[in-house]
């Protein structure tokens, strides 16, 4: 496969991906993932390269294995989760600056800048999460499927609102 | 004239006799009062500022926000521990810019003073301008310059508090029962504890007193945390452990207060999950057993078993649940507050028991957990309600009983008996001068 074509690919992976959390479709979301291990993380807040730590070194902000990631998908499709009900917040994932694309067999990494705009109705104001994320996708099945989606935002605080209740 | 334990005053309505414990919203939501609290309050109460596994060695330094103070933490090269106001004693720029380090010397980087790592003054740049100064600024003796001390900084099991109140009477007096909760948490090891590197640091738009609530309301759990609770149930699936609720609340003198709980979702000491494993199954019955062994059946049991959540009076939460989270709150303002979550572990923890602490940490606290992001929402609620409407009063009143002594005693935990202790401190202080 030629590089452009393996770079369009996965664009129009990461744009499908950016369109089903946007439209709070977690379950099609979740199907955008691979079979076996997952890992679903954000990075630890006030930690220079902290992409170089794991979560059990330092305080991520969120840490998702495949048990944990389905659960948050169950439970953000609740009525009960009260962060983003009744009214959910309204998202814009942008993923720019595609980058570092390896290919390894059936296993893909690259990084991405991601700029998440987040805006509440109970809230003033736009929330502006900028970051990168080191992707790893396989191939199953002939088809491009997340591994890992590994986020770091260039943050100190997380603010307006100081939560992550949204799909990042 | 009013009964006896009855009261009246600008922010309570508290009646014993009729079951009625009220606390008005200007508490929460007037600019003024915040004002006023700060001054009567939050500048003459001891507030937890971090732990000695921060400063552990010689020359290490963290900076810090305590209130709306901007401070130097640090162990000199003496050994001594210091707190300092992060400010240049020429013209006021921070001497120190960075978060952490080790740093025998602060140099401000405006004319470049420099100051020794137990603040006083070592330099004004050069020679040549040390000849400009007299001689007694940069010797140790009357009239030496030397970066401005917080004279109040103390440390119980571990956790340093300042009180910014010149005249503030010992930590130990001021903690009262809470010292002896805070004792019962360092029996986790006899390690001691590190500090885990890393901090949940996140902005909630509520009166910081609308956190300390919540984080002893054992009240909320069933309806806030519902989805929570499903999760809880789905990770116990095939244990016999019952995530049933229960447990008590308790009031430890002078505001602060308690609830202690049952574990519902395990922790690394010691309650195992089946989902963790059998290796992790083994070492969490060897840790047990050491605690056990250690402090005997009941109060090992008491360690390794409950859940406990601290309000230390006015604003640090203390809990010692999933892992040991120290809640610190900086009040911005009257309805915006900063927290800063940061969590210790014992030094000997098993490098399996830490992966278990720390995936435990991430699924039900902070931001991104499963259970947070819903407290806040509550909180901003709550908050948003005292600003929109002109309902008056907050109801407190919930397991009162008319011979109830608020402080030093215990409840069901579901009872707001602890919140009734902390809102009379709160009164008894703003009614002062
Ligand atoms: S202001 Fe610090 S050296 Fe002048
Ligand atoms: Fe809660």
């Amino acid at each position: 496969m030629s590089e452009a074509s393996l770079r369009q690919e996965i664009e129009q992976l990461l744009y499908l991906e950016a369109d089903y959390a946007d439209d709070w479709q977690l379950t099609s979301w979740l199907g955008l993932w691979a079979e076996g291990e997952l890992l679903y993380e954000v990075g630890p807040l006030d930690t220079p390269r902290g992409d170089r730590l794991s979560h059990n070194q330092v305080l991520y902000l969120l840490s998702d294995d495949r048990f944990r990631l389905e659960q948050r998908v169950i439970r953000m499709g609740k009525p009960t989760a009260h962060a983003e009900a009744p009214v959910r917040s309204q998202t814009r994932h942008n993923y720019t600056h595609l980058r570092n694309i390896a290919v390894d067999g059936d296993v893909i990494t690259f990084k991405v800048n991601m700029l998440v705009t987040r805006t509440r109705r109970d809230n003033e104001g736009v929330a502006i999460l900028p970051g990168y994320v080191l992707f790893t996708l396989a191939r199953q099945n002939g088809a491009l499927k997340i591994q890992r989606k590994r986020i770091f935002l260039d943050l100190w605080v997380l603010s307006n609102p100081g939560t992550m209740s949204i799909i990042l | 004239m009013s009964r006896i334990g009855q009261h009246q005053s600008r922010f309570l309505q508290y009646d014993p006799q009729n079951h009625i414990f009220r606390v008005h919203r200007d508490a929460y939501a007037s600019p003024e009062v915040f004002a006023e609290e700060k001054q009567k309050i939050l500048y003459k109460s001891w507030i937890v500022l971090g732990h000695e596994t921060e400063i552990a060695k010689p020359g290490d330094f963290v900076t810090r926000r305590v209130i709306d103070r901007e401070l130097i933490f640090n162990r000199d090269s003496a050994g001594n521990v210091n707190v300092f106001f992060n400010s240049c004693m020429h013209r006021g720029p921070a001497v120190c810019k960075h978060k952490e380090g080790k740093a025998s010397v602060f140099v401000c980087p405006y004319h470049g003073w420099v100051y020794k790592n137990d603040g006083y003054l070592a330099s004004t740049g050069s020679t040549k301008a040390d000849a400009g100064y007299p001689a007694a600024y940069l010797q140790r003796g009357e009239g030496a310059v030397r970066l401005q001390r917080i004279k109040n900084a103390a440390q119980r099991a571990g956790f340093y508090f300042v009180n910014f109140d010149e005249n503030a009477g010992p930590l130990d007096d001021y903690l009262q029962g809470a010292g002896a909760r805070l004792d019962r948490m360092a029996l986790q090891t006899t390690a001691g504890f590190e500090m885990i590197a890393g901090v949940h640091e996140y902005d909630i738009s509520a009166n910081y007193k609308l956190l300390c609530e919540n984080s002893y309301d054992g009240y909320h759990l069933m309806q806030t945390h519902a989805t929570y609770l499903d999760y809880v149930k789905e990770i116990l699936k095939g244990s016999n452990l019952d995530p049933k609720l229960g447990g008590t609340v308790m009031t430890l003198g002078n505001g602060h207060g308690a609830f202690e709980i049952p574990v519902l979702s395990g922790r690394p000491v010691a309650q195992w999950l089946p989902h963790w494993g059998e290796e992790a199954r083994l070492l969490l019955e060897a840790k047990r057993n050491e605690v056990i062994g250690r402090l005997g059946e009941e109060l090992g049991a008491n360690v390794c078993d409950m859940n406990s959540n601290m309000v230390i009076f006015p604003n640090s939460v203390i809990n010692d649940q999933q892992t040991i989270l120290a809640r610190t709150i900086i009040p911005l303002s009257h309805n915006r507050m900063r927290v800063r979550a940061w969590t210790i572990a014992p030094k000997d923890e098993h490098p399996k028991l830490r992966e278990i602490r720390m995936e435990n940490i991430l699924s039900f606290l902070g931001p991104g957990g499963f259970a947070t992001p819903d407290d806040v929402s509550m909180l901003e609620w709550a908050q948003t309600g005292y600003e929109t409407t002109n309902v008056a009063w907050n109801d407190f009143s919930k397991g009162m009983t008319p011979d109830e002594t608020p402080q030093n005693s215990t409840a069901v935990y579901d009872d707001e008996m602890q919140m009734r202790a902390y809102w009379l401190q709160w009164d008894k202080m703003m009614s002062g001068d």
